[in-house]
């Protein structure tokens, strides 16, 4: 059990070039367990960068990464989500031939063991270990509100849905840490309050969220701690508040010599 | 795929379409026919792999003719010369088969597209040149001849008749596992991995294992069929496994429908019927290949198998109901 003081995830000089653009400098984060964070900053910041070097998909060229006070780095992306970190991205790659029921069923893969045998032999180890995995999927399924839509092909949901496929894949995988980029963006306003409701209720059950995310209003709502970005820098920091009043911000936002108030926008 | 859950009607419409199977021998007494039957089966296992590694993985093979080869060639040489009996080589052929599926399975991991499928050309046209040039073993293109029958407790398999038997048991064992496999959780993965690898990799779906054991349960399908091929023919050359056999292969996929198990034995079934009538074209046979791939591409990109909830779709129409409403699921119309 942690006491509060380990940080589930901590982000140690984080710097990533592609050729010379660098699009993240010396980034330290520190994210505690049971919070929202969100991720903001302009386009081309560096967020999406961000978790794509977090989830391993993408190699830093220097600095670490920890989770839960173990090194990453060396841990190919598919076994860090045993550990976990779950993800979703920014544009949605659900497998669009599958029906959400499988998508949701994917997520579960390294928690049901794969029995070869049994599965040929058409055997119960393998038809329970499915329906368990069923059931798990189900209830992912459930808490984004989507369980009816199960047997629809992935492809055929609108936007906001496919989000929230991509939302409850993530949870299937069981995770601690889930990062969500820009999970608001193409939803309407009943399904942003829908999304709002769902991240308060993961933040009730202990899990830890990291937010990128543009809407002001949604980041400033449901946010414990804000991590400002701008061109790979991280410029600002800590609670809503003192975020949204931070000179740096205004100008990385709204541009120089403006005195507006960035939270509203 | 819509499964039913077995209940006592379904139960005899099985009983009677196992009974029709085992009479087919019995009503075609043409041996031509009865032999392309066979044929047919044959390709159908080699197809069934093949659609596991393509339809449902997403990897393109214009090799399949070269695991087939391997597996025609290894269990006539284990026959021939150690005396193994007809089973045990093809067990040990369809491992050799698994084996080399694996070994060109794993530097294919970095290629997608059209540089896989140069890949596995490649590998074919090697198995094929080690076949012509290996010449001690493999009498060069002379090829093997008087490969030995199979026999099960005395009784020799040589007969046309006794050949569909041995045939379609293992067809219909290899359709029963490729179905429980794509029904399963590995069948999922595969379809996800096609679907888009970096999701499943992000799932943690450890893709690079996934993707190598598709081609290695491809080549164990055409590995076995090899084996059966080599028996039934009592010969193997070099001839019989060229690039024109891999691509046949893969028009019978993609006609019956990659992405259906059973789309195997419908594709198998047409190309191989459509390509006895077509006999006199035999020149033109990779011409008609292509023409008959654009067709299907453009006509009905599920192949075959692929067609059935269109057809209801226009049954109903005519039958004056009111449009099928929303998925119609297979019929993969542009929609949005
Ligand atoms: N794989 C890549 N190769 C080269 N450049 C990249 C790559 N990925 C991102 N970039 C560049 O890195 C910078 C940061 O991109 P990133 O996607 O992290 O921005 P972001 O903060 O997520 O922006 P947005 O709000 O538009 O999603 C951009 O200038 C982008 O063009
Ligand atoms: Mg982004």
């Amino acid at each position: 059990m942690d006491h509060g003081e380990q940080p589930i995830l901590e982000l140690r000089n984080i710097s990533k070039r592609f050729g010379g653009l660098k699009a993240l400098e010396e980034i330290n984060i520190s994210i505690e367990t049971g919070t929202v964070h969100g991720i903001i900053g302009p386009n081309g910041a560096g967020k999406s960068t961000l978790f794509n070097v977090i989830t391993g998909l993408l190699r830093p060229n220097s600095g670490e990464i920890l989770l839960k006070g173990n090194p990453l780095s060396h841990i190919p992306p598919h076994r860090r989500i045993p550990l976990g970190l779950a993800r979703t991205f920014q544009n949605i790659r659900l497998f669009k031939n599958m029906t959400v029921e499988d998508n949701v069923l994917v997520g579960q893969h390294v928690h049901t063991p794969t029995l070869i045998l049994s599965i040929i032999c058409g055997t119960r180890p393998a038809i329970e270990w499915e329906n368990k995995a069923k059931e798990s999927a189900n209830t992912c399924l459930r808490r984004v509100g989507l369980e009816s839509m199960k047997s629809q092909f992935a492809r055929n949901l609108s936007y906001g849905e496919q989000k929230l496929v991509e939302f409850a894949r993530a949870l299937a995988t069981e995770p601690e840490l889930i990062l969500l980029d820009e999970p608001a963006a193409g939803m309407n306003a009943e399904e942003k309050a829908g999304l709002l409701k769902i991240i308060s209720k993961l933040r009730d059950d202990r899990y830890t969220v990291v937010l990128i995310e543009h809407d002001m209003r949604l980041v400033m709502e449901i946010c414990d701690q804000i991590t400002v970005l701008n061109h790979g820098k991280k410029i600002a920091e800590g609670e809503p508040q003192i975020v949204r009043n931070h000179p740096d911000v205004i100008t990385a936002y709204l541009g120089k010599g403006s005195n507006a108030y960035a939270g509203t926008r | 795929m819509e499964r039913y859950k077995s209940s006592i009607p379904t139960c005899l419409y099985k009983l009677g379409f196992i009974a029709v199977i085992l009479c087919v021998p019995y009503i075609i007494r043409n041996l031509y026919y009865l032999h392309l039957i066979n044929l047919i089966g044959i390709y159908c296992l080699v197809v069934i792999g093949l659609n596991i590694l393509t339809g449902y993985t997403g990897q393109i093979s214009m090799g399949q003719a070269g695991f087939f080869a391997v597996g025609a060639y290894t269990s006539a040489l284990l026959m021939m010369k150690l005396g193994l009996s007809f089973w045990v080589a093809t067990l040990i052929a369809a491992v050799v088969a698994a084996v080399l599926g694996i070994i060109i399975a794993i530097p294919a991991l970095r290629l997608t597209g059209p540089y896989l499928v140069m890949a596995t050309v490649g590998f074919g046209e090697i198995i094929r040149l080690i076949l012509v040039n290996w010449v001690p073993v493999t009498r060069g293109a002379a090829g093997l001849t008087a490969i030995p029958a199979p026999s099960l407790f005395g009784f020799r398999i040589i007969s046309e008749k006794s050949f569909f038997y041995l045939i379609y048991i293992v067809v219909a064992l290899g359709i029963l596992i490729a179905v429980r496999i794509s029904n399963s959780k590995i069948g999922r993965t595969f379809i996800a991995i096609r679907e888009d690898e970096l999701a499943a990799k992000s799932m943690g779906v450890p893709t690079n294992t996934y993707k190598v054991s598709a081609f290695a349960i491809s080549a164990i399908y055409a590995g076995i069929a090899g084996s059966m091929f080599g028996c039934f023919s009592g010969v193997a050359s070099p001839d019989a496994f060229t690039f024109n056999d891999s691509v046949g292969f893969l028009c019978m996929s993609i006609i019956g429908g990659s992405r259906s198990i059973y789309g195997a034995f419908i594709g198998s079934v047409t190309l191989t019927f459509v390509s006895e009538l077509l006999r006199f074209m035999q020149l033109y046979r990779l011409i008609i290949y292509g023409a008959i791939l654009l067709l299907t591409a453009i006509l009905m990109p599920q192949g075959l198998s692929g067609m059935g909830p269109v057809f209801r779709k226009f049954s109903h129409r005519w039958k004056g109901k009111r449009r099928l409403h929303g998925n119609i699921q297979h019929s993969q119309r542009k929609e949005r």
